[in-house]
């Protein structure tokens, strides 16, 4: 026995060092766009050990992993080298991805609650008391879901809600994350969505990150050009940042600017690119055109706004001088001065990447725009590794929200609910009945929950709300306010993997399967749609969110709803099999069976894409690749080619031969993008005599958004056990606490204990404290702002003015 | 037994860096493979997860190191260690 445990383990050892000797060869040797080896790359072979590939299940970067199945249970992770996102490499969230699975208080049976309880029933009871409520009433039920929902699930529940109820009170977390930088590129571009990709950091020379811990929030990405530095390239790092974090260890450069004035940093920039003359006049004239917010400087800001004169423009900008802003942002003239002198130099590749420091924010789309407009006026914009590019929080952020349309104006492919020519192809494509589609845009996520915390005597709308995939419990902002007032007779359906804060006020919790225990595809931040098929059962009774949409949906079928069927009478999510006959996907024990529902939904909803020209790849093609990025197009041969940069000609064939650039769905109708101003605005709250710092949220290396996957893995849990509060050591001596001390924070919505953390994982500067959001025990939520941008409705979760006191040392 | 497949990058200084070989060499746990560059690749067989974690902790705080990347694990036959995010 004892031989054989030892050749068994040699066998592993072999497996673990032919892996690490294969990464690091690939790393140190290939190019970063050197083509793929023929036969592709062996995996470890270990004994008894079957490996699939999958997406990781965390952020929006779109790692793909290798997972190694045995007896039914996930027993490896390796970073799969066939992947070009991440070349084999994996974060620490990343390797420790199969552990999520098997925490020891999975959600295995439905629950009721009873008498304040929650109470075991059957998966019939549940359906049913679901569709009841919703033929009750099905204008006041809302579904809630996120950037986690795979693009199937998110599929059916936005035809489920828009196509069958006529109700587009759909919205996803997402809203939370990412919608300003959705604002941002449709009015710049007048469409969705990155034109370049991830390449640009295999190519920039400087890369400027603008409120990104990118170290912490893509540590694999950020690895990725971190790489290069090693090898010897000369690029350069700046990190314009409110607070010193791991990203700025690593910086060139740390500008620490004061919160909202990034707004006046990108004018600045503007300006000076404009008084250098170094504005890119053969682009901007060919390719761009001018926008101004408003009809006059006062009037209130608009999404669209107004047309004005290159003259006009230069005039809003000039007087964001370095001298005038560096006033007001904390940068000096000089940094400011090193910004606009990068941004006039023509022999340099500038890539800008931001997330949730740009996005959320209560002038979100117009700091989108701005950054937007300073690589296109100085023509640092169309190169690989020279333009701006948001980047996700969520594995399908892009894939099911912005592209399956979940967001409560939106439908499939970038549609809108409030065109009428555009529902009618949404009608068409799911044949219904023309009108089925209500016009009247759904509630954005923070209506939707103060519509449902509001009683309905009062104006509160919603009395039934689902949420699947996500915590709103923990993440919406103003807990008190949008989620702890919740009324007792309204309904709260939550679908979930784990008890978890949102679960502790549902009336009805559903078990849920996740990541391998189902099929799923993703979208990730660089338009490549990701396939994978289940590898392991859920435990208990645990079933797919998708399959409990279907199950619903049918139950109201039954129950004569006229919504679920389509023109023909047919259920909406009618499948048939390889013959014709109809396969009873409601029913779990044919979910997965004769058909794939996953390809199904799939299926019916690619040929929205190919509207505005994000055509995702056929579902078999994704089953052979580790992803591919839209448009895909079919090649003479029969094969199928990503497109790595849209609008430029050389790279994406939906470009007009001999134009160049063309932004084909610009919001003009001409081609061009547009260069915006937006002023400067001040933030809704600000640090004041009472509330005197700022209270800046954000996240952490070992957690995963609100940590209800990575605090159940040991390692992740024991490493960043709880949320702190960071305070600087200028405002910590002020008032006398140390390392260790118990603070309390107050904010206008409440308070909360925190242990206090001096010069620890980041430093934040005078006047500034720092918490992290990952922790169920400390919702730092219950303290944050509500307020959101005009246009995004994404609210700010990086300003609002705190109090600290010193509770015990 | 929990086990890893690293790849280590080494700074460019190569006195920190030869140093930083030496006491990945002579800690137990270790099996050192082929080098290229400034990277080597790397074994590690621990206990279980967080022991893991803890020698990760350690080689990155070692002289020597630019950094450690994790790139294969494999946890079969290790206690599955179980952890409820609120306790």
């Amino acid at each position: 026995m004892r031989v054989l445990e030892s050749t068994r383990r040699q066998f592993i050892r072999s497996a673990a060092m032919s892996a690490a000797a294969s990464v690091m060869t690939a790393r140190s040797a290939v190019p970063a766009d050197a083509p793929k080896p023929p036969g592709g790359i062996e995996l470890p072979v270990l004994p008894g050990v079957a490996w699939d590939k999958a997406p990781c299940r965390f952020c929006g970067t779109g790692c793909h992993v290798q997972v190694g199945v045995k007896d039914g249970r996930v027993v490896a992770i390796t970073g799969d080298r066939q992947a070009e996102v991440n070349k084999g490499l994996l974060c620490v969230k990343g390797y420790h991805v199969g552990h999520i699975l098997y925490g020891p208080d999975r959600l295995t049976k439905p629950m009721l609650r009873k008498n304040g309880k929650l109470e075991p029933i059957t998966w019939d009871e549940a359906i049913e008391t679901i569709a009841k409520r919703i033929h009750a009433s099905p204008q006041s039920f809302a579904f809630y879901g996120s950037g986690q929902w795979t693009v199937p699930e998110g599929y059916a529940a936005n035809k489920f809600i828009k196509g069958g109820l006529s109700n587009n009170h759909i919205d996803p977390n997402a809203r939370l994350c990412m919608a300003s930088a959705v604002t941002g590129y449709i009015s710049t571009y007048g469409v969705d969505e990155p034109y370049n990709c991830y390449d640009d950091l295999d190519h920039c020379d400087v890369l400027i990150l603008w409120g990104n811990n990118f170290a912490e929030m893509h540590p694999v990405l950020f690895s990725r050009f971190i790489d290069r530095k090693l090898k010897g390239d000369k690029i350069t790092l700046i990190d314009l940042t409110t607070r010193h974090t791991r990203t700025s260890e690593r910086a060139d450069h740390v500008l620490v600017f004061q919160p909202q004035s990034d707004l006046s940093i990108a004018n600045c920039i503007a300006q000076q690119v404009i008084a250098s003359n170094a504005v890119a006049t053969d682009f901007v004239d060919k390719h761009c055109t001018f926008r101004k917010p408003w009809k006059k400087a006062g009037d209130p800001q608009t999404l669209m706004g107004e047309p004005c004169t290159f003259d006009e423009y230069k005039q809003y900008v000039a007087e964001y001088t370095p001298e005038a802003v560096a006033k007001t942002s904390g940068l000096s003239v000089e940094q400011l001065q090193l910004l606009g002198k990068l941004f006039a130099d023509k022999t340099k590749r500038i890539s800008s990447l931001w997330c949730m420091g740009m996005n959320q924010h209560t002038q979100g789309t117009a700091i989108n725009n701005l950054v937007h407009a300073i690589h296109l006026l100085s023509g640092h914009w169309g190169r690989p590794g020279d333009g701006p590019q948001s980047l996700t929080g969520q594995p399908s952020a892009c894939g099911t929200v912005r592209e399956v349309g979940t967001l409560s104006h939106s439908l499939p492919g970038d549609l809108r609910v409030d065109k009428p020519d555009q529902a009618a192809k949404a009608e068409k494509l799911w044949n219904l009945p023309p009108g089925r589609i209500n016009p009247k845009i759904g509630y954005h996520t923070v209506q939707m929950w103060e519509k449902f915390c509001t009683p309905t005597d009062q104006g509160g709308d919603i009395d039934t709300l689902w949420v699947q995939v996500t915590n709103p419990g923990q993440s919406l902002p103003n807990l008190p306010k949008l989620f702890e007032k919740k009324p007792a007779n309204k309904f709260l359906i939550v679908s979930d993997v784990y008890p978890t804060a949102t679960t502790e006020l549902a009336d009805l919790v559903l078990p849920s399967a996740m990541w391998v225990e189902k099929n799923g595809v993703f979208g990730n931040s660089e338009r490549r749609t990701q396939q994978w098929f289940k590898m392991v059962n859920p435990p208990g009774e645990a079933r797919d969110d998708c399959w409990q949409t279907i199950a619903v949906a049918r139950k109201l079928f039954d129950l004569g709803h006229p919504g679920m069927k389509d023109k023909d009478d047919k259920f909406l999510f009618h499948m048939t099999d390889s013959k014709g006959t109809e396969v009873p996907v409601w029913k779990w024990e044919s979910y997965y069976g004769t058909v794939n529902v996953d390809e199904k939904l799939y299926d019916e909803y690619r040929p929205f894409t190919q509207i505005k020209h994000k055509d995702v790849a056929p579902y078999t093609e994704l089953t052979k690749a580790r992803g591919l990025r839209w448009p895909v197009v079919k090649q003479p041969d029969g094969t199928w080619k990503e497109t790595r940069y849209r609008f430029l000609e050389e790279y994406d064939s939906n470009v007009a031969k001999g134009k160049g650039v063309q932004f084909y769905h610009s919001v003009a109708g001409d081609d061009k993008a547009f260069i915006w101003f937006r002023p400067y605005v001040p933030p809704p709250e600000m640090p004041d005599k009472d509330y005197p710092l700022w209270l800046d949220t954000g996240r952490v290396l070992e957690h995963w958004h609100t940590g209800t996957m990575t605090r159940r893995v040991p390692t992740l849990k024991r490493a960043m056990p709880a949320a702190y509060v960071e305070v600087s050591r200028d405002d910590a001596t002020a008032l006398g606490v140390k390392t260790g001390d118990k603070v309390r924070l107050e904010t206008r919505r409440g308070s909360l204990e925190f242990t206090a953390w001096i010069d620890g994982r980041g430093r934040c500067p005078k006047g500034h404290v720092f918490v992290p959001f990952f922790d169920e025990t400390k919702l730092i939520n219950k303290l944050t702002l509500e307020a959101h941008c005009p246009f995004s409705k994404e609210p700010d979760y990086k300003k609002c003015a705190v109090r600290l006191v010193k509770v015990s040392a | 037994m929990h086990t890893s497949g690293w790849v280590v990058t080494f700074v460019d200084d190569p006195a920190l860096a030869r140093g930083a070989q030496l006491e990945l060499a002579s800690a137990g746990p270790f099996t050192l493979g082929e080098s290229l560059g400034c990277r080597r690749a790397v074994t590690l067989e621990a206990s279980d997860p967080q022991t893991a974690h803890d020698w990760h902790e350690w080689v990155q705080a070692l002289p020597g190191i630019e950094g450690v990347e994790v790139v294969f694990v494999h946890w079969d036959d290790c206690d599955h260690e179980v952890a409820h995010a609120g306790a």
